[in-house]
């Protein structure tokens, strides 16, 4: 791709030099990957800018660690250097769920990967599901084991519940980013609150009011 | 009677759910610092591959000749080239007489039947050229 920047986009060049990036940030998502096509850093920086945090949240809340997650948002902005010349705007995926869907699958992957790689001794510092009931509750940090309840959950599961309710997408939305009927997920996030309130329980939680 | 924590009855126990979550949400939003870092490693990742897609010199000359290929291909060509004639000298002039193999002699072995004593003298020596005519 060459750095030679079409009429239309000089202004995203006035943005990469720290001008105003009101303009840019006007453009939609498929103006901004037209001119990524053409080779326009500026417009990227523009696309980056606007989901780069969101993305990199959203492998961190499916893979649990943070450098893969920065990992996983970077190979996810490349591919969308590299698939910009092949982007259909008028295809049936919007780019955000399309960018959704390269981070989930990465997400999985990885967090797939790096579970057969945990070894046996990890397993057993896991909690056990005899926890002490409220003074457990009382002794540790409730966002703790928030995170280690959403950490035991199938990493199908935690994607979706990372979607629906921390990225706040309509479930019409969140299920074609996992490639499913909304009827399909509107199940898998079912089980995933049975799973989670589960290992909720695991720690004490018996009631809304517990974690209140 | 223990209510259940995570049934959804309605979408206000779904939007319940999702305030529960999110206000004991153990992520913490990158800070501006961490996404800038991370823009620019992008950035110097895209130029690094920038680079190493430049084809080389052969891989130009290749396309050039075969018209129609890319760039990457030519290279890829001309390096295919390139390892196969090296492959075949080794060969020809190594240990391997792979032409004897299939019956003709090697060139190795052509070498040591044609010494440089067995070439014909011919009359004109150096001593009869004009340079050392004196």
């Amino acid at each position: 791709m060459g750095n030679t920047l079409p009429p239309q986009y000089i202004r995203l060049v006035a943005e990469s030099v720290g001008a105003d990036t009101d303009s840019g940030e006007a453009l939609s998502d498929n103006d901004l990957m037209v001119a990524i096509a053409e080779g326009d850093r500026a417009a990227f920086a523009v696309l980056m800018k606007r989901y780069l945090a969101r993305m990199v949240t959203l492998a961190h809340r499916i893979v649990f660690d943070r450098e893969q997650a920065r990992e996983i948002a970077q190979e996810a902005f490349l591919r969308v250097w590299r698939q910009a010349e092949n982007w259909d705007p008028y295809g049936s995926a919007t780019f955000l769920t399309w960018l959704h869907r390269v981070v989930v699958n990465l997400s999985i992957s990885c967090r797939r990967r790096a579970r057969e790689q945990v070894s046996i001794d990890v397993i057993e510092d896991m909690p056990s599901g005899l926890a002490d009931g409220f003074d457990h509750i009382a002794a540790s940090d409730k966002k703790h084991i928030v995170r280690e309840a959403l950490e035991k959950l199938p990493e199908r599961q935690r994607a979706a519940i990372a979607l629906y309710y921390f990225d706040d997408l309509p479930q019409v939305q969140a299920a074609e980013v996992m490639e499913m009927t909304p009827r399909a997920f509107d199940s898998l996030i079912v089980r995933a609150r049975v799973n989670l309130k589960k290992s909720l329980a695991d720690f004490g939680f018996r009631r809304r009011e517990d974690l209140s | 009677m223990i209510k259940n924590f995570f049934r959804k009855n309605s979408a206000a126990d779904d939007a319940k759910i999702r305030d529960v979550l999110r206000h004991y949400d153990p992520m913490t939003a990158p800070t501006a610092a961490y996404l800038a870092a991370l823009e620019a490693d992008i950035f110097a990742q895209l130029d690094v591959r920038e680079q190493s897609s430049i084809p080389s010199n052969a891989g130009i000359f290749m396309g050039a000749i075969c018209q129609g290929w890319s760039a990457r291909t030519a290279a890829f060509a001309a390096a295919l080239i390139v390892t196969l004639g090296f492959i075949v000298g080794q060969f020809s002039y190594g240990d391997v007489p792979v032409a004897s193999v299939i019956g003709a002699p090697s060139l190795s072995a052509l070498a040591d039947e044609t010494s440089w004593q067995s070439l014909p003298v011919t009359e004109a020596s150096w001593e009869d050229t004009d340079d050392n005519a004196e």
